[in-house]
């Protein structure tokens, strides 16, 4: 019996060793990239690009030159499908890009960026004016790659986009351009400390401020970025970089509020963030004197009704056993709701995170969740359509209220 | 890291490094303080495969580390070891190696949203596995 089973053991190993088609290069990036670990996947897909044409097609025989099949092929391959410079992919990421429901918009956005064509300059255009500010990024790097300086006239408006990603992005091709005064909305960031709760807003931009002045003057100024910029030595080092911008721009431009440097808030009590593709972003904090700030950065503060805050007290008191331990519903993707809830002094604030992966799920936000949003949306100012346009972004990701 | 306070800092400054149960008790014992780094450091460095890292970064190396961060969110099972990233948006891609560091805890978590800190052994440098850069950082500890 023994020998018996260890010649069908032999057998099979010996059919499976000659039949199992050995992986081409090709396809094993392609694999990888889909379907590796997190971090093998883009770099996968990195390689997968320096094969050139027959990886084109073979991207396109895996998508199906649909929609549908693009958001199959994952983010990873999504974010370097421009590079294959392949009309086809081309053309099937532009039409993706107009899908609001495609989950890897950003992501599209990016890859055609990278590689924009002359023909698309209308197309970046009107894509700085998505709801999404990771796709209006990814439209003025495109602007960018283009290098077409008639359309400076489009750059100009983002600087007062209310993302600050967006006002970065458009005031160093600006620059680029010729209009060095643009600086001036960089070197503001350095001077930021507002934070999101616990997320150090201000210090994001620090970083990324600091990293894009440092490329474009090729040296640091002995700025440190981690460190508050009002500690003496971080001080310093921003008068030196706004004196290097002032021998280049004659008259600096007054700052819009929005583009200001922000200042952290006091008596954070509940926040929202949303992001939809399809409905746009928002950043909202309720304090406890019944300000309602909108917004990140320079946040801008409206007042609420007294006893606002304190009615959300409550209502959050009550629906808050319903959520048991949970803090996640959903799958990673780009359409997220979280909810902040403020900590006593010196622990994190809470938050709870729904966020909608590439297929739609129904009831994907708890009850007691909509229950919560309702109240916080019900709290919102109707002018300006800021109930209405918060109420629909909460409902194209968790789902209606 | 206004939410540590300082005192917990202070403690952690007189953990020993390595005691171990069996060992002779050393002349003098060996002490670190922890560092408390800032994940954007890390990550906002400039990378290439096969670059040296700033010398300032290589310095980590084989450092007692506070570090702060967010989990990735495509670890959404209990693991014991995942990706600590600096935004919780996640909104620019998955991260390549120099965007995260690779946290290793002694038992499996939950995915937690919110902002983390954790201590622990901090190496740097890459590390290799089926032919991909599998982590440029790494911290081999603890939630603090």
């Amino acid at each position: 019996m023994t020998r018996a089973l260890l010649a069908l053991f032999l057998a099979a190993a010996a059919f499976s060793g000659q039949d199992a088609p050995e992986e081409t290069e090709l396809e094993r990036y392609l694999r990888l990239a889909r379907e590796g670990s997190p971090v093998v996947r883009p770099q996968a897909a990195q390689r997968l690009v320096r094969l050139g044409e027959p990886a084109a097609e073979a991207v396109l025989a895996a998508s199906g030159g649909t929609t549908a099949g693009l958001a199959t092929l994952g983010v990873d391959l999504v974010e370097v499908l421009g590079q294959l410079e392949s009309d086809a992919l081309r053309d099937d990421l532009w039409t993706a890009l107009g899908d609001p429901d495609f989950p890897w918009r950003p992501s599209a956005a990016r890859s055609l960026s990278r590689t924009a064509r002359a023909a698309e300059s209308g197309r970046f255009v009107a894509l700085s004016a998505d709801p999404l500010a990771a796709v209006r990024v990814a439209a003025v790097a495109g602007l960018g790659t283009l290098d077409d300086r008639a359309l400076l006239d489009r750059v100009v408006p983002l600087l007062l986009d209310p993302q600050d990603r967006v006002r970065r992005e458009a005031a160093l091709l600006l620059d680029r351009w010729g209009d060095p005064c643009a600086l001036s909305y960089v070197v503001e960031d350095l001077r930021r400390t507002d934070r999101f709760f616990d997320l150090d807003t201000g210090k994001i931009a620090r970083f990324e401020a600091f990293g894009a002045l440092r490329r474009r003057f090729g040296e640091g100024f002995e700025f440190a970025p981690e460190r508050p910029p009002t500690e003496p030595e971080n001080a310093a080092a921003i008068g030196r970089i706004a004196a290097r911008v002032a021998e280049l721009c004659e008259d600096p431009p007054e700052l819009p509020t929005v583009a200001r440097a922000g200042q952290p808030v006091a008596g954070e009590a509940f926040g929202l963030e949303v992001r939809s593709c399809r409905r746009g972003e928002f950043f909202l904090r309720w304090t406890d004197d019944d300000r309602l700030l909108v917004g990140t950065g320079n946040a801008l503060a409206l007042e609420l009704p007294e006893g606002t805050v304190a009615g959300l007290r409550s209502t959050w008191a009550k629906l808050a056993s319903e959520l048991e331990s949970e803090t996640f519903w959903g799958l990673p993707g780009c359409d997220v709701e979280a909810f902040y809830l403020s900590a006593p002094e010196g622990e994190r604030a809470e938050v709870l995170r729904v966020s909608k992966g590439p297929d739609a799920v129904e009831d994907l936000r708890p009850k007691a969740l909509s229950a919560w949003s309702r109240a916080l949306v019900d709290t919102l100012p109707q002018a300006q359509g800021l109930r209405a346009s918060v109420r629909e972004a909460l409902g194209a990701v968790g789902g209606e209220l | 890291m206004r939410w540590i306070p300082s005192s917990v800092l202070a403690l952690l400054a007189f953990v020993p490094l390595a005691v171990g149960a069996s060992s002779p008790a050393p002349a003098a014992a060996v002490w670190e303080d922890p560092v408390e780094i800032d994940i954007l450091t890390l990550v906002s460095v400039d990378w290439q495969q096969g670059k040296e890292l700033p010398d300032k970064i290589k310095r980590l190396d084989g450092r007692k580390v506070v570090i702060s961060g967010y989990m990735q969110s495509q670890f959404r099972n209990a693991t014991d070891t995942f990706m600590l990233v600096a935004d919780s948006c996640q909104c620019t891609g998955t991260p390549l190696p120099n965007h995260f560091v690779r946290i290793k805890l002694p038992q499996k978590t939950d995915f937690k949203p919110g902002e983390l800190s954790f201590i622990g052994t901090l190496s740097v440098g890459e590390e290799m596995k089926d032919g991909f850069v599998d982590s440029l950082y790494r911290l081999d500890g603890d939630f603090l």
